[in-house]
């Protein structure tokens, strides 16, 4: 995400971000104030940047860890209205370059797989840590067919 | 020349090369078949095939789950190669980098080098040199090779290719023709240098030389060369394969 770029009439209007509201954004602060609604915590990295003479902030927001980055606490906008509620997940959207809360079936869909893979890996690194052996995948099948053959580990 | 032999390969700085589907059936082809498929997949661009059998010498091996075949020829050149091809669609090869018995062929380069414009060479350092356009050439042969055999077999996946260049810590990219310097001494520092990928069956088929491209240019990054051109690749690469 980049802070100070608006959008007018489907134009980008790089108007860079006030001065007055840079130093609020620090990593600090933007973890505290984002974390308090997220769960688990979202990993991000704030970066300041400078274009044609006027200043940006960029988020880089790291992918899950373990399981999707889900609402825990509504975000109510200036009039008091939910603008995420509970349980809602956010994800950037495949239509066009925003981000917006998941409604889309197949995306939810794919959200839950990336989460099923991502916990495989975690148990199947526990798994080797600790000892267990695995059957063997495709690609050792190989390694091991080709192993006498020599050069080869 | 040093008179090595087919045992030594391993022993010397050698291309080897691996290519493999993603998935493993050990019984995907038949013996025949995969006699059938490497004598059809051939590659014959410069007086040789890659890889090089004649039938005769193609022999089954453990088992029946591949067969190979080994060639120990002196002729102008010492040619020392062994290769499998087992029944998983697997093809497995070792060649021993035909300009290392040579000893006129070592000197010629030793030459070449010391008369280009990098004078610092410290020869006393160096266990030899390694062609560098025997290095483009082989990697094309493997990779042309790979594209044929993926359709030959036929892969039902990608294809994962390996190809690497072993035994050959210290030893220098070279030249044999005068005409064709590096401006540079090129120094493997590590024994093994390897480029794998795991090559989409459409990619390989359609630019099998752009994928070699890919692969002599990591090699060449690792022995130090950073911007070998593409172009003088694709201008060697023309010259065997017209």
């Amino acid at each position: 995400m980049i802070i100070g770029v608006g959008e007018r009439n489907g134009q980008l209007d790089l108007g860079g971000i006030l001065p007055d509201h840079e130093s609020g954004y620090t990593q600090d602060n933007v973890m505290a104030l984002v974390n308090r609604h997220a769960r688990p915590a979202v990993f991000l990295a704030l970066r300041l940047i400078e274009f044609e003479g006027r200043r940006f902030v960029g988020i880089e927001v790291q992918p899950f860890d373990r399981t999707p980055i889900i609402c825990g606490v509504a975000t109510p906008n200036e009039a008091g209205n939910a603008i995420l509620r509970v349980g809602d997940i956010v994800a950037r959207t495949r239509d066009r370059v925003a981000t917006s809360r998941v409604s889309d079936a197949n995306l939810i869909a794919e959200i839950i797989e990336v989460a099923a893979e991502k916990r495989a890996q975690e148990i199947i690194t526990t798994a080797q840590r600790i000892g267990l052996r695995l059957p063997d995948n495709d690609r050792t099948l190989f390694e091991n067919e080709r192993q006498a053959f020599g050069d080869f580990g | 020349m040093m008179n090595y032999t087919i045992n030594d390969i391993e022993q010397q700085p050698r291309f080897v090369v691996a290519i493999a589907p993603l998935r493993y059936d050990a019984e995907r082809l038949s013996i025949e078949r995969c006699v059938d498929i490497v004598s059809t997949c051939q590659v014959r661009v410069r007086g040789w095939s890659f890889p090089y059998s004649n039938r005769e010498g193609i022999v089954s091996g453990e088992r029946n789950r591949y067969i190979m075949h080994e060639t120990e020829v002196q002729g102008i050149i010492k040619h020392l190669e062994r290769w499998r091809m087992y029944r998983s669609g697997q093809f497995v090869f070792r060649m021993m980098l035909w300009e290392v018995p040579d000893a006129s062929v070592q000197e010629k380069m030793r030459e070449n080098a010391d008369g280009s414009n990098y004078r610092h060479w410290d020869f006393d350092k160096l266990n030899g040199f390694v062609s560098f356009i025997g290095v483009i050439y082989s990697i094309s042969e493997a990779f042309t090779f790979a594209s044929r055999l993926v359709q030959a077999v036929p892969y039902d996946t990608s294809a994962d290719i390996s190809v690497s260049l072993r035994g050959v810590k210290n030893w220098a990219l070279g030249s044999t023709n005068f005409g064709v310097s590096l401006d540079e001494a090129y120094i493997a520092r590590a024994d093994a240098l390897e480029h794998q990928v795991i090559a989409p069956l459409d990619e390989l088929v359609a630019d099998p030389l752009g994928k070699a491209a890919d692969a002599i240019t990591s090699l060449f990054q690792q022995f130090g060369w950073m911007d070998p051109s593409r172009m003088m690749i694709g201008n060697w690469q023309r010259q065997i394969f017209k």
